[in-house]
Protein backbone atom coordinates (compact mmCIF):
# COMPACT_ATOMS: atom_id res chain seq x y z
CA UNK A 1 0.00 0.00 0.00
CA UNK A 2 2.58 2.49 0.84
CA UNK A 3 4.54 1.55 -2.46
CA UNK A 4 1.82 2.27 -4.01
CA UNK A 5 1.08 5.93 -2.42
CA UNK A 6 4.68 6.72 -2.97
CA UNK A 7 4.33 5.32 -6.79
CA UNK A 8 1.16 7.88 -7.33
CA UNK A 9 3.52 10.54 -5.39
CA UNK A 10 6.62 9.79 -8.04
CA UNK A 11 3.74 9.87 -11.16
CA UNK A 12 3.39 13.87 -10.13
CA UNK A 13 7.06 13.95 -9.35
CA UNK A 14 8.12 12.77 -12.68
CA UNK A 15 5.03 14.33 -14.85
CA UNK A 16 7.22 17.68 -13.97
CA UNK A 17 4.87 18.97 -12.02
CA UNK A 18 1.92 19.59 -10.18
CA UNK A 19 -0.63 21.87 -11.47
CA UNK A 20 -1.94 23.30 -9.07
CA UNK A 21 -0.01 24.43 -5.01
CA UNK A 22 -3.14 22.86 -3.50
CA UNK A 23 -3.17 20.00 -5.36
CA UNK A 24 0.49 19.29 -5.00
CA UNK A 25 0.25 19.67 -1.00
CA UNK A 26 -3.10 17.35 -0.74
CA UNK A 27 -1.05 14.32 -2.43
CA UNK A 28 1.80 15.27 -0.07
CA UNK A 29 -0.24 14.67 2.60
CA UNK A 30 -2.32 12.10 1.97
CA UNK A 31 1.22 10.20 0.92
CA UNK A 32 2.67 11.35 4.06
CA UNK A 33 5.76 12.40 2.21
CA UNK A 34 8.76 14.08 4.12
CA UNK A 35 10.97 16.99 1.54
CA UNK A 36 10.08 20.45 0.15
CA UNK A 37 7.55 21.56 -1.92
CA UNK A 38 9.23 24.02 -4.61
CA UNK A 39 6.63 26.44 -5.98
CA UNK A 40 8.34 28.65 -8.77
CA UNK A 41 6.44 31.80 -10.53
CA UNK A 42 5.45 34.89 -9.97
CA UNK A 43 4.86 34.07 -5.97
CA UNK A 44 7.84 31.57 -5.08
CA UNK A 45 8.22 29.54 -2.32
CA UNK A 46 8.82 26.24 -0.76
CA UNK A 47 6.39 24.21 1.35
CA UNK A 48 8.71 21.84 3.67
CA UNK A 49 7.02 18.54 5.03
CA UNK A 50 7.56 15.75 7.59
CA UNK A 51 5.27 12.89 7.13
CA UNK A 52 3.13 14.71 5.20
CA UNK A 53 2.93 17.54 7.72
CA UNK A 54 3.43 21.16 7.27
CA UNK A 55 6.69 22.17 9.46
CA UNK A 56 7.63 25.39 7.65
CA UNK A 57 6.98 27.63 4.57
CA UNK A 58 9.61 29.96 3.19
CA UNK A 59 8.30 32.35 0.75
CA UNK A 60 9.63 36.01 -0.37
CA UNK A 61 6.20 37.22 -0.08
CA UNK A 62 5.76 36.69 3.96
CA UNK A 63 8.32 37.30 6.44
CA UNK A 64 9.58 34.04 8.18
CA UNK A 65 10.97 33.03 11.58
CA UNK A 66 14.20 34.85 11.15
CA UNK A 67 12.43 38.12 10.26
CA UNK A 68 9.63 37.83 12.94
CA UNK A 69 12.23 37.17 15.37
CA UNK A 70 14.78 39.91 14.85
CA UNK A 71 12.83 42.78 13.21
CA UNK A 72 10.61 41.74 16.93
CA UNK A 73 13.80 42.02 18.71
CA UNK A 74 12.59 39.50 20.29
CA UNK A 75 16.04 37.21 19.01
CA UNK A 76 18.91 39.57 18.89
CA UNK A 77 20.70 39.44 15.87
CA UNK A 78 23.62 37.62 17.33
CA UNK A 79 21.80 35.30 19.10
CA UNK A 80 20.10 34.33 15.67
CA UNK A 81 23.20 34.17 14.14
CA UNK A 82 25.05 31.77 16.43
CA UNK A 83 21.86 29.31 16.58
CA UNK A 84 22.09 29.42 13.25
CA UNK A 85 26.03 28.62 12.86
CA UNK A 86 25.26 25.81 15.42
CA UNK A 87 21.59 24.33 13.56
CA UNK A 88 21.63 25.20 10.41
CA UNK A 89 23.47 22.15 9.11
CA UNK A 90 21.28 19.92 10.89
CA UNK A 91 18.36 21.38 10.32
CA UNK A 92 17.80 22.11 13.66
CA UNK A 93 17.99 26.51 14.33
CA UNK A 94 14.30 26.48 16.23
CA UNK A 95 15.88 23.76 18.94
CA UNK A 96 18.77 25.51 18.86
CA UNK A 97 17.45 28.80 19.74
CA UNK A 98 14.96 27.48 22.58
CA UNK A 99 17.59 25.45 24.62
CA UNK A 100 19.84 28.19 24.60
CA UNK A 101 17.26 30.12 26.32
CA UNK A 102 16.94 32.78 24.14
CA UNK A 103 13.20 31.78 23.31
CA UNK A 104 10.66 29.86 25.05
CA UNK A 105 9.18 26.78 22.89
CA UNK A 106 5.87 28.03 23.05
CA UNK A 107 7.24 31.44 21.31
CA UNK A 108 8.94 29.35 19.08
CA UNK A 109 5.87 27.29 18.06
CA UNK A 110 3.70 30.43 17.65
CA UNK A 111 6.27 32.07 15.55
CA UNK A 112 6.74 29.19 13.45
CA UNK A 113 2.55 28.45 13.40
CA UNK A 114 2.77 32.31 12.42
CA UNK A 115 5.13 31.65 9.60
CA UNK A 116 3.86 28.63 8.11
CA UNK A 117 0.26 29.93 7.97
CA UNK A 118 1.50 33.12 6.72
CA UNK A 119 3.35 31.57 3.90
CA UNK A 120 0.73 28.93 3.06
CA UNK A 121 -1.76 31.57 2.93
CA UNK A 122 0.31 33.29 0.33
CA UNK A 123 1.23 30.48 -1.86
CA UNK A 124 -2.04 28.37 -1.26
CA UNK A 125 -4.07 31.47 -2.37
CA UNK A 126 -2.12 32.89 -4.72
CA UNK A 127 -4.34 32.74 -8.29
CA UNK A 128 -2.82 29.60 -10.37
CA UNK A 129 -1.17 32.27 -13.02
CA UNK A 130 0.90 33.35 -9.99
CA UNK A 131 2.23 30.00 -8.80
CA UNK A 132 4.29 28.03 -11.33
CA UNK A 133 5.18 24.37 -11.62
CA UNK A 134 5.11 22.81 -8.49
CA UNK A 135 7.76 20.52 -7.81
CA UNK A 136 8.95 17.89 -4.98
CA UNK A 137 12.53 17.64 -3.38
CA UNK A 138 12.30 14.55 -1.05
CA UNK A 139 14.01 14.29 2.20
CA UNK A 140 14.88 18.33 1.55
CA UNK A 141 14.82 20.27 4.93
CA UNK A 142 14.57 23.38 5.73
CA UNK A 143 17.44 25.23 8.75
CA UNK A 144 14.87 26.11 10.80
CA UNK A 145 13.74 22.13 11.80
CA UNK A 146 10.40 20.76 12.73
CA UNK A 147 9.08 22.84 15.60
CA UNK A 148 5.51 22.88 15.19
CA UNK A 149 3.88 20.65 12.96
CA UNK A 150 0.73 21.86 10.86
CA UNK A 151 -1.35 19.26 9.14
CA UNK A 152 -3.10 20.60 5.70
CA UNK A 153 -6.55 19.92 6.75
CA UNK A 154 -5.55 22.41 9.98
CA UNK A 155 -3.91 24.81 7.45
CA UNK A 156 -6.17 24.82 5.24
CA UNK A 157 -8.85 25.50 7.73
CA UNK A 158 -6.36 28.28 8.73
CA UNK A 159 -6.36 29.97 5.14
CA UNK A 160 -10.24 29.57 4.93
CA UNK A 161 -10.81 31.83 7.77
CA UNK A 162 -8.58 34.33 7.01
CA UNK A 163 -9.35 34.51 3.31
CA UNK A 164 -13.24 35.28 4.97
CA UNK A 165 -11.62 37.36 7.47
CA UNK A 166 -9.59 39.72 4.48
CA UNK A 167 -12.99 39.28 2.22
CA UNK A 168 -15.16 40.98 4.33
CA UNK A 169 -12.80 43.71 5.82
CA UNK A 170 -12.98 46.47 2.86
CA UNK A 171 -11.47 48.52 0.84
CA UNK A 172 -10.58 45.38 -0.80
CA UNK A 173 -6.67 44.38 -2.07
CA UNK A 174 -4.62 47.28 -1.78
CA UNK A 175 -1.88 45.03 -0.43
CA UNK A 176 1.02 45.75 -2.65
CA UNK A 177 -0.32 49.02 -3.09
CA UNK A 178 1.82 52.00 -1.10
CA UNK A 179 0.26 53.53 1.55
CA UNK A 180 0.95 56.81 3.48
CA UNK A 181 -0.23 58.25 6.72
CA UNK A 182 -3.39 60.25 6.03
CA UNK A 183 -2.88 63.98 6.90
CA UNK A 184 -6.12 64.82 8.28
CA UNK A 185 -8.33 62.70 9.94
CA UNK A 186 -11.20 65.04 10.42
CA UNK A 187 -12.11 63.87 13.69
CA UNK A 188 -11.48 64.32 17.14
CA UNK A 189 -9.90 61.51 18.38
CA UNK A 190 -8.66 57.87 17.32
CA UNK A 191 -7.64 54.98 19.40
CA UNK A 192 -5.01 52.72 18.26
CA UNK A 193 -3.54 49.55 18.79
CA UNK A 194 0.22 48.78 18.44
CA UNK A 195 0.10 47.32 15.22
CA UNK A 196 -2.07 50.13 13.97
CA UNK A 197 0.51 53.02 15.53
CA UNK A 198 3.81 50.95 13.65
CA UNK A 199 2.33 50.55 10.49
CA UNK A 200 0.83 54.46 10.38
CA UNK A 201 4.45 55.40 11.68
CA UNK A 202 6.06 53.95 8.76
CA UNK A 203 3.47 54.06 6.17
CA UNK A 204 5.43 56.93 4.32
CA UNK A 205 3.78 56.98 0.49
CA UNK A 206 6.38 54.22 -0.25
CA UNK A 207 5.83 51.49 1.47
CA UNK A 208 3.17 48.68 0.54
CA UNK A 209 1.34 46.36 3.84
CA UNK A 210 2.84 43.61 2.72
CA UNK A 211 6.87 45.40 2.78
CA UNK A 212 5.11 47.06 6.38
CA UNK A 213 4.76 43.63 7.78
CA UNK A 214 8.35 42.47 7.02
CA UNK A 215 10.21 46.06 8.09
CA UNK A 216 8.12 45.88 10.96
CA UNK A 217 8.36 41.84 11.46
CA UNK A 218 4.47 41.51 11.79
CA UNK A 219 2.67 38.23 10.16
CA UNK A 220 1.81 39.58 6.61
CA UNK A 221 -1.12 38.86 7.48
CA UNK A 222 -1.78 40.92 10.71
CA UNK A 223 -0.17 43.87 8.67
CA UNK A 224 -2.57 43.60 5.83
CA UNK A 225 -5.82 42.93 7.99
CA UNK A 226 -4.83 46.12 10.10
CA UNK A 227 -4.04 48.25 6.82
CA UNK A 228 -7.44 47.69 5.27
CA UNK A 229 -9.06 48.65 8.61
CA UNK A 230 -6.87 51.74 9.17
CA UNK A 231 -7.77 52.58 5.36
CA UNK A 232 -11.34 52.29 6.03
CA UNK A 233 -10.77 54.08 8.79
CA UNK A 234 -9.18 56.93 7.13
CA UNK A 235 -6.03 57.12 9.01
CA UNK A 236 -3.71 55.76 5.90
CA UNK A 237 -4.53 56.08 2.34
CA UNK A 238 -3.16 54.42 -0.73
CA UNK A 239 -0.58 56.88 -2.05
CA UNK A 240 -0.86 57.96 -5.69
CA UNK A 241 -2.64 54.92 -6.90
CA UNK A 242 -1.70 56.16 -10.32
CA UNK A 243 1.52 54.79 -9.76
CA UNK A 244 0.84 52.16 -7.99
CA UNK A 245 -1.25 50.29 -10.07
CA UNK A 246 1.93 49.47 -12.25
CA UNK A 247 2.08 46.27 -13.02
CA UNK A 248 5.39 45.99 -10.58
CA UNK A 249 6.08 42.88 -8.88
CA UNK A 250 4.37 43.17 -5.43
CA UNK A 251 6.94 40.77 -4.20
CA UNK A 252 10.12 42.42 -2.33
CA UNK A 253 13.12 41.22 -2.24
CA UNK A 254 13.97 37.68 -1.47
CA UNK A 255 15.01 37.52 1.99
CA UNK A 256 18.51 37.35 2.13
CA UNK A 257 20.80 37.95 4.82
CA UNK A 258 21.09 41.85 5.76
CA UNK A 259 24.35 41.65 7.61
CA UNK A 260 27.42 39.40 7.34
CA UNK A 261 26.66 35.89 8.49
CA UNK A 262 29.54 34.50 10.01
CA UNK A 263 31.04 32.18 7.51
CA UNK A 264 30.91 28.76 9.52
CA UNK A 265 32.05 26.25 8.85
CA UNK A 266 29.12 24.61 6.46
CA UNK A 267 29.35 20.58 5.91
CA UNK A 268 27.62 19.22 2.76
CA UNK A 269 23.90 19.31 3.85
CA UNK A 270 23.23 22.78 3.61
CA UNK A 271 20.18 24.72 4.63
CA UNK A 272 17.29 25.94 2.62
CA UNK A 273 17.33 29.80 2.56
CA UNK A 274 19.77 31.68 4.89
CA UNK A 275 18.13 33.68 7.54
CA UNK A 276 18.00 37.14 7.45
CA UNK A 277 20.06 38.19 9.95
CA UNK A 278 19.74 41.92 10.86
CA UNK A 279 23.15 43.22 12.03
CA UNK A 280 20.89 47.18 12.57
CA UNK A 281 18.40 46.01 15.55
CA UNK A 282 20.81 43.74 17.80
CA UNK A 283 19.31 45.15 20.47
CA UNK A 284 16.35 44.43 22.70
CA UNK A 285 13.99 47.16 21.88
CA UNK A 286 12.38 46.75 18.97
CA UNK A 287 14.32 50.02 16.95
CA UNK A 288 12.53 49.88 13.62
CA UNK A 289 12.46 53.49 12.97
CA UNK A 290 16.71 53.37 12.62
CA UNK A 291 16.77 49.47 11.90
CA UNK A 292 17.10 48.61 8.17
CA UNK A 293 15.06 46.09 6.82
CA UNK A 294 16.58 42.79 7.02
CA UNK A 295 15.81 42.01 3.79
CA UNK A 296 16.88 44.71 1.56
CA UNK A 297 20.46 45.42 1.99
CA UNK A 298 22.05 43.43 -1.16
CA UNK A 299 25.17 44.10 -2.75
CA UNK A 300 24.95 45.16 -5.71
CA UNK A 301 26.74 42.48 -8.40
CA UNK A 302 25.23 39.89 -6.36
CA UNK A 303 23.83 37.71 -9.36
CA UNK A 304 26.48 35.48 -9.17
CA UNK A 305 27.95 35.94 -5.61
CA UNK A 306 25.64 33.59 -4.23
CA UNK A 307 26.68 30.38 -6.06
CA UNK A 308 30.19 31.33 -5.74
CA UNK A 309 30.17 32.00 -2.14
CA UNK A 310 28.29 29.04 -1.50
CA UNK A 311 31.81 27.35 -2.94
CA UNK A 312 33.84 29.26 -1.26
CA UNK A 313 32.06 28.76 2.39
CA UNK A 314 31.88 24.39 1.42
CA UNK A 315 35.49 24.88 1.03
CA UNK A 316 35.97 25.87 4.38
CA UNK A 317 36.69 23.34 6.65
CA UNK A 318 37.95 24.81 9.69
CA UNK A 319 35.43 24.80 12.67
CA UNK A 320 34.63 27.65 14.52
CA UNK A 321 36.77 29.79 12.56
CA UNK A 322 35.80 32.90 11.17
CA UNK A 323 38.75 33.58 9.00
CA UNK A 324 36.79 31.59 5.69
CA UNK A 325 38.82 31.52 2.35
CA UNK A 326 36.25 34.17 0.84
CA UNK A 327 36.32 34.42 -2.80
CA UNK A 328 38.16 37.16 -3.27
CA UNK A 329 36.28 39.05 -6.24
CA UNK A 330 34.31 40.53 -3.97
CA UNK A 331 35.45 43.88 -3.11
CA UNK A 332 32.66 45.29 -1.95
CA UNK A 333 31.72 42.61 1.43
CA UNK A 334 33.52 44.65 3.56
CA UNK A 335 31.87 47.68 2.97
CA UNK A 336 28.98 46.22 3.13
CA UNK A 337 27.89 46.68 6.87
CA UNK A 338 30.14 47.57 9.41
CA UNK A 339 29.93 45.27 12.13
CA UNK A 340 32.33 45.10 14.25
CA UNK A 341 30.94 41.96 15.53
CA UNK A 342 30.66 39.72 12.50
CA UNK A 343 33.78 41.30 10.51
CA UNK A 344 33.28 38.67 7.58
CA UNK A 345 30.12 38.16 5.39
CA UNK A 346 29.26 34.09 4.92
CA UNK A 347 28.94 33.65 1.73
CA UNK A 348 25.72 33.39 0.28
CA UNK A 349 22.89 31.40 -1.09
CA UNK A 350 19.50 30.76 -2.84
CA UNK A 351 16.27 29.89 -1.42
CA UNK A 352 15.66 27.12 -2.09
CA UNK A 353 18.85 25.28 -2.24
CA UNK A 354 18.81 21.50 -0.76
CA UNK A 355 19.66 20.96 2.92
CA UNK A 356 19.74 17.16 2.88
CA UNK A 357 19.76 16.98 -1.37
CA UNK A 358 22.82 16.27 -2.71
CA UNK A 359 21.93 19.11 -5.65
CA UNK A 360 22.69 22.21 -5.18
CA UNK A 361 20.22 24.60 -6.52
CA UNK A 362 21.19 26.98 -8.97
CA UNK A 363 21.46 30.49 -8.14
CA UNK A 364 17.95 32.25 -9.91
CA UNK A 365 18.13 34.61 -12.56
CA UNK A 366 15.66 37.33 -10.88
CA UNK A 367 18.84 38.44 -8.26
CA UNK A 368 18.79 41.37 -10.14
CA UNK A 369 18.38 44.26 -7.29
CA UNK A 370 16.71 47.85 -7.65
CA UNK A 371 16.93 49.92 -4.63
CA UNK A 372 14.48 48.53 -2.66
CA UNK A 373 12.07 51.89 -0.98
CA UNK A 374 12.67 49.80 2.53
CA UNK A 375 16.09 51.04 2.01
CA UNK A 376 15.31 54.24 3.74
CA UNK A 377 14.13 53.69 7.27
CA UNK A 378 13.60 57.05 8.32
CA UNK A 379 10.62 57.86 10.57
CA UNK A 380 8.86 61.16 9.03
CA UNK A 381 9.37 63.13 12.26
CA UNK A 382 6.84 65.46 11.82
CA UNK A 383 4.21 63.44 11.05
CA UNK A 384 5.57 61.45 14.21
CA UNK A 385 4.68 64.87 16.37
CA UNK A 386 1.46 65.39 14.45
CA UNK A 387 0.29 61.81 15.72
CA UNK A 388 1.84 62.63 19.21
CA UNK A 389 0.15 65.86 19.23
CA UNK A 390 -3.29 64.42 18.10
CA UNK A 391 -2.60 61.56 20.56
CA UNK A 392 -2.05 64.02 23.63
CA UNK A 393 -5.51 65.92 22.83
CA UNK A 394 -7.44 62.73 23.62
CA UNK A 395 -7.14 62.94 27.54
CA UNK B 1 8.87 25.00 29.51
CA UNK B 2 5.77 23.83 27.86
CA UNK B 3 4.83 24.34 24.06
CA UNK B 4 1.38 25.62 23.48
CA UNK B 5 -0.24 21.82 23.56
CA UNK B 6 1.20 21.19 27.01
CA UNK B 7 0.58 24.26 28.46
CA UNK B 8 -3.11 23.68 27.30
CA UNK B 9 -2.56 20.42 28.37
CA UNK B 10 -1.70 22.08 32.09
CA UNK B 11 -4.68 24.58 31.98
CA UNK B 12 -7.33 21.41 31.62
CA UNK B 13 -5.65 20.59 35.55
CA UNK B 14 -6.96 24.01 36.71
CA UNK B 15 -9.92 23.24 39.07
CA UNK B 16 -13.37 23.81 37.37
CA UNK B 17 -12.46 24.22 33.81
CA UNK B 18 -14.30 22.98 30.71
CA UNK B 19 -12.26 24.15 28.64
CA UNK B 20 -9.29 26.09 27.43
CA UNK B 21 -7.98 27.52 24.66
CA UNK B 22 -5.12 29.99 22.74
CA UNK B 23 -6.96 32.74 20.36
CA UNK B 24 -5.05 35.15 17.94
CA UNK B 25 -7.34 37.80 18.45
CA UNK B 26 -5.51 39.38 15.40
CA UNK B 27 -7.60 37.41 13.22
CA UNK B 28 -9.79 35.91 16.04
CA UNK B 29 -9.13 32.34 15.27
CA UNK B 30 -7.88 29.65 17.99
CA UNK B 31 -4.43 28.27 17.78
CA UNK B 32 -5.28 25.75 19.89
CA UNK B 33 -7.35 24.23 22.42
CA UNK B 34 -8.75 21.68 24.39
CA UNK B 35 -11.93 20.59 26.43
CA UNK B 36 -14.80 21.96 25.43
CA UNK B 37 -15.61 25.50 24.00
CA UNK B 38 -18.96 27.45 25.14
CA UNK B 39 -20.37 27.19 21.18
CA UNK B 40 -17.90 26.07 19.43
CA UNK B 41 -14.42 26.98 18.39
CA UNK B 42 -14.58 29.00 16.12
CA UNK B 43 -17.70 30.70 17.39
CA UNK B 44 -15.94 31.37 20.63
CA UNK B 45 -13.23 32.62 19.83
CA UNK B 46 -13.85 35.15 17.41
CA UNK B 47 -16.76 36.09 20.28
CA UNK B 48 -13.70 36.20 22.39
CA UNK B 49 -11.86 38.02 20.36
CA UNK B 50 -14.63 40.68 20.02
CA UNK B 51 -14.26 41.29 24.17
CA UNK B 52 -10.95 41.12 23.88
CA UNK B 53 -10.67 43.94 21.32
CA UNK B 54 -13.50 45.84 22.81
CA UNK B 55 -11.53 46.16 25.68
CA UNK B 56 -8.01 46.84 24.59
CA UNK B 57 -9.15 49.62 21.97
CA UNK B 58 -11.33 51.09 24.56
CA UNK B 59 -9.56 54.53 25.56
CA UNK B 60 -11.67 53.61 29.44
CA UNK B 61 -9.55 50.23 30.15
CA UNK B 62 -6.41 51.75 28.32
CA UNK B 63 -3.17 51.77 30.66
CA UNK B 64 -3.54 54.36 32.96
CA UNK B 65 0.11 54.50 34.42
CA UNK B 66 3.27 53.72 33.32
CA UNK B 67 4.13 50.03 32.89
CA UNK B 68 0.39 49.20 33.19
CA UNK B 69 -0.40 46.77 30.87
CA UNK B 70 -4.16 45.24 30.19
CA UNK B 71 -3.56 41.05 31.70
CA UNK B 72 -6.78 39.87 31.85
CA UNK B 73 -10.97 40.24 31.21
CA UNK B 74 -13.04 38.23 33.53
CA UNK B 75 -17.21 37.09 32.74
CA UNK B 76 -19.25 35.81 34.80
CA UNK B 77 -22.51 34.36 34.45
CA UNK B 78 -24.61 32.53 37.00
CA UNK B 79 -23.09 29.15 36.04
CA UNK B 80 -19.76 30.21 34.26
CA UNK B 81 -16.58 31.88 34.58
CA UNK B 82 -14.42 33.32 31.21
CA UNK B 83 -10.84 34.34 31.99
CA UNK B 84 -8.78 35.31 29.22
CA UNK B 85 -5.72 36.68 29.62
CA UNK B 86 -3.25 38.09 27.62
CA UNK B 87 0.37 36.83 26.73
CA UNK B 88 3.12 38.88 26.48
CA UNK B 89 3.84 40.49 22.87
CA UNK B 90 7.16 40.09 22.61
CA UNK B 91 6.41 38.33 19.39
CA UNK B 92 3.93 39.51 16.62
CA UNK B 93 1.42 37.91 19.22
CA UNK B 94 -1.74 39.17 19.88
CA UNK B 95 -2.55 36.09 21.65
CA UNK B 96 -4.78 35.43 24.82
CA UNK B 97 -5.25 32.21 26.74
CA UNK B 98 -8.70 31.77 27.29
CA UNK B 99 -10.31 29.68 30.43
CA UNK B 100 -13.68 28.38 30.66
CA UNK B 101 -14.84 27.24 34.06
CA UNK B 102 -17.70 26.18 36.05
CA UNK B 103 -18.03 28.31 38.13
CA UNK B 104 -19.19 25.28 41.11
CA UNK B 105 -16.06 23.86 41.07
CA UNK B 106 -13.89 26.29 40.39
CA UNK B 107 -12.15 29.06 42.22
CA UNK B 108 -11.48 32.73 40.33
CA UNK B 109 -8.71 33.23 42.25
CA UNK B 110 -6.59 30.18 41.59
CA UNK B 111 -7.49 29.92 38.28
CA UNK B 112 -6.15 33.71 37.32
CA UNK B 113 -3.35 32.71 39.11
CA UNK B 114 -2.58 29.51 37.55
CA UNK B 115 -3.71 30.99 34.01
CA UNK B 116 -0.84 34.05 34.61
CA UNK B 117 2.05 31.22 35.31
CA UNK B 118 0.78 29.17 32.47
CA UNK B 119 0.93 32.44 30.45
CA UNK B 120 4.43 33.25 31.45
CA UNK B 121 5.70 30.12 30.84
CA UNK B 122 4.35 29.99 27.32
CA UNK B 123 6.02 33.61 26.30
CA UNK B 124 9.07 35.23 27.69
CA UNK B 125 8.79 38.14 29.27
Amino acid sequence: MATHATATHREGLESGSWRSVTEALDESTANRVTGALHVDGRISGSIYLIDGEVYYVHTPVAPGVDCLLQASGTVPAAAFQSAWTTGAAAGQVGDVLIKSGALSRGEAELCTAAAITDGAYALLTAVPVDTGPVRFAAGEGHWWGPVRRIGAAALDVQIRKRMRLLERTPPGNVDDQPVVAAGRLGRHHVVLTDLQWELIVHANGRRTPRELARLLGRSAFSAILESRRLITAGLIQVARPEQASQPAAPVPAAPVPAAPVPAAPVPAARPASVPAVGGGGTGAEPARATEPAPTTERASGDADGPAEGWRGGLRTSGRGRRKPDLPTRKPEQPNRRPDPAHPMPLPRRQPGAALRGVVPVPPRAETSREPSILDVPEPDHSLLTRVRNALEGLR
Amino acid sequence: MPGIDESLRHAMSIPGVLGAGLVDYASGLAVGSAGDWPCGEEPAAAGATEVARAALENATFAVSAAGDVLEDIVVASAARYHVLRFLNARLDSRLFLYLWLDREHANLAIARHRLAGLAADLVLG
